[in-house]
């Protein structure tokens, strides 16, 4: 698999959570994306970068990659698809 | 004699969307907003002992799925009164640990704020009184860790199922005001209600009892022997920081951390509820299944909550690029282990796939039971043994974590309660 493509985590208290993988060449242009559409991720413990959008919480270790995404109470569909966007991410048939 | 290794200050924050997230160290104070009461809570960390003390007790980090699980497991066993025996052990632990945390407060205004800060400190959830400042007909949670626990397994349920928050209330009004009461919960999140409702009533019977010593004095017994040398993961480093996490009750009241929610459980609770329980089910000449039951109970738990860990983003930023195959992993998820209070454990063999010794210096269900009862004639570590099992199950077994359930089996053949020097445990394939 060359492209990005993401996992469930199915043991995440949050319904639909998912990682995503990107090819390392892909995360840090993908990263500038989200901080200029979301503003800049603040350092978390243990290494982990947060970025937390109205309706997402975004969480990686301070390289980037995997990204996950625990989607918050009252998301939709639009924010799933524009993070998608940012990232580059065309989709699959887990939803 | 307990001298703290690391000291970590933590308080809750709320934040706006946007803001960065800000870590407080060293027991500062600030106002959590919608409380209006300070948290001067902090989490004392013995790294070398491997436990967690807040506000003079010993306190156990466990997940949702195993607090929710270990209610099912004591509540649904009707040969005995596991209902009541679970409520028991929450409002006796309860009244022992907010006895403690009383010190230097003496208003029963203070008393109270500060028994509904701890709980929402050590992760339980958020509770309000409605009609005023001090409880007189009712207790309202707005967010509750056993909800979050049942609705993540049992969505179906529609029953309440915050028998555990009953507990401590009862303790807290006692503690806090002198008035001995009972709490009946008349509605909860789990049953699609927007709040869990607690309804106070006068109480006929006897008054909470305080127990536990357990807390206040951890022992000085050694810690665990160093086990086989992983060159790539360096344990030290891993029990730091995660023992820094900051990990405290959000403004719900809850602790999401490494994909679960975490709560930091009184260990008299955990050693009441498992001591009193195993006793009944001796009493109805059902030992051994109770015993089975706890086990499988922390299988699950080693299961869910190191698969949670694994997957988790601290995982990937601090761990994973020590590790490079699967006996890596083990040692890394065991080290993790050692960061939540549990007690001082480390493998001492692993067989990759196979099998996997564990040693343990302070185990806390030994203590429990060395401090509740004395000594034991058999091994009493039924937590440890069976999240030495789930640990296999994870990071060997094949298939969904449900299908994993029950592929390794294990067993503790010493124990710390019946004489040992340590605690010593032998997972391997199921038969």
């Amino acid at each position: 698999m060359t492209g990005t493509y993401r996992e469930r985590v199915f043991s995440c208290p949050r319904d639909r959570t998912y990682k995503y993988y990107l090819p390392k060449e892909d995360a840090q242009p993908a990263w500038e994306r989200l901080r200029e559409e979301f503003g800049a991720p603040s350092p978390g413990a243990c290494g982990v970068l947060v970025l937390e959008t109205p309706r997402l919480l975004l969480r990686a270790p301070s390289w980037g990659n995997p990204l996950t995404v625990i989607r918050k109470r009252g998301w939709s569909e639009d924010d799933v698809r524009r993070f998608h966007e940012l990232i580059g991410f065309p989709g699959d048939s887990q939803e | 004699m307990w001298i703290p290794a690391i000291v970590v200050g933590r308080i809750v924050i709320r934040r706006a969307v946007g803001e960065r997230a800000s870590v407080p160290q060293g027991g500062e104070r600030t106002t959590v907003p919608g409380v209006g009461a300070e948290m001067t809570f902090t989490t004392d960390i013995d790294s070398v002992r491997a436990r967690r003390l807040v506000a003079g007790s010993s306190v156990i980090l466990h997940c949702h799925h195993y607090n929710s699980r270990l209610q099912k497991a004591i509540e649904g066993t009707t040969a005995v009164d596991g209902r009541g025996l679970w409520m028991a052990s929450a409002e006796s632990s309860w009244t022992g640990v907010l006895e403690r945390a009383m010190a230097g407060v003496s208003a029963p205004r203070d008393r109270w704020q500060r028994c509904l800060d701890l709980y929402q400190f050590l992760g339980f959830g958020r509770l309000q009184v409605p009609d005023g400042e001090l409880p007189e007909t009712q207790v309202v949670g707005v967010a509750s860790h056993f909800v979050e626990g049942w609705s993540a397994r049992e969505p179906e349920r529609t029953q309440p199922v915050c028998s555990f928050t009953a507990g401590f209330l009862q303790a807290a009004v006692w503690v806090a005001l002198g008035r001995a009461v009972t709490f009946e919960e008349v509605a909860c999140q789990q049953g699609r209600a927007p709040a869990c409702e607690f309804v106070l009533r006068p109480r006929a019977g006897a008054a909470p009892r305080p127990i536990g010593v357990v807390a206040a004095k951890p022992s000085d017994a050694p810690a665990a022997p160093v086990g086989p040398v992983r060159p790539g993961v360096d344990e030290a480093k891993i029990v730091e920081a995660v023992s820094s996490m900051p990990i405290a009750g959000d403004d719900r009241g809850l602790i999401p951390a490494f994909n679960v929610f975490l709560a930091s459980m009184p260990a008299d609770f955990y050693n009441h509820a498992s001591v009193t329980f195993l006793a009944a089910m001796r009493e109805a000449g059902m030992g051994a299944l109770g015993r089975r039951l706890l086990m499988q109970v922390a299988e699950i738990c080693g299961l869910n909550t190191f698969a949670g860990i694994r997957s988790s983003a601290e995982w990937d930023a601090l761990i994973a690029p020590m590790c490079h195959d699967p006996a890596d992993e083990m040692i890394g998820l065991v080290a993790v282990s050692n960061a939540l209070g549990w007690g001082s454990w480390r493998v001492t063999d692993l067989v990759p796939g196979e099998s996997m010794r564990l040693s343990a210096g302070n185990g806390y269900e030994a203590e429990g039971q060395l401090e509740l009862v004395g000594p034991s004639h058999e091994p009493c570590c039924v937590m440890l043994t069976g999240v030495s099992a789930g640990l296999m199950d994870l990071v060997y077994g094949t298939g969904s974590v449900r299908e994993r359930v029950g592929q390794f089996a294990a067993s503790e053949h010493r124990c710390r309660a019946s004489g040992a020097e340590r605690c010593e445990f032998l997972a391997e394939e199921a038969a």
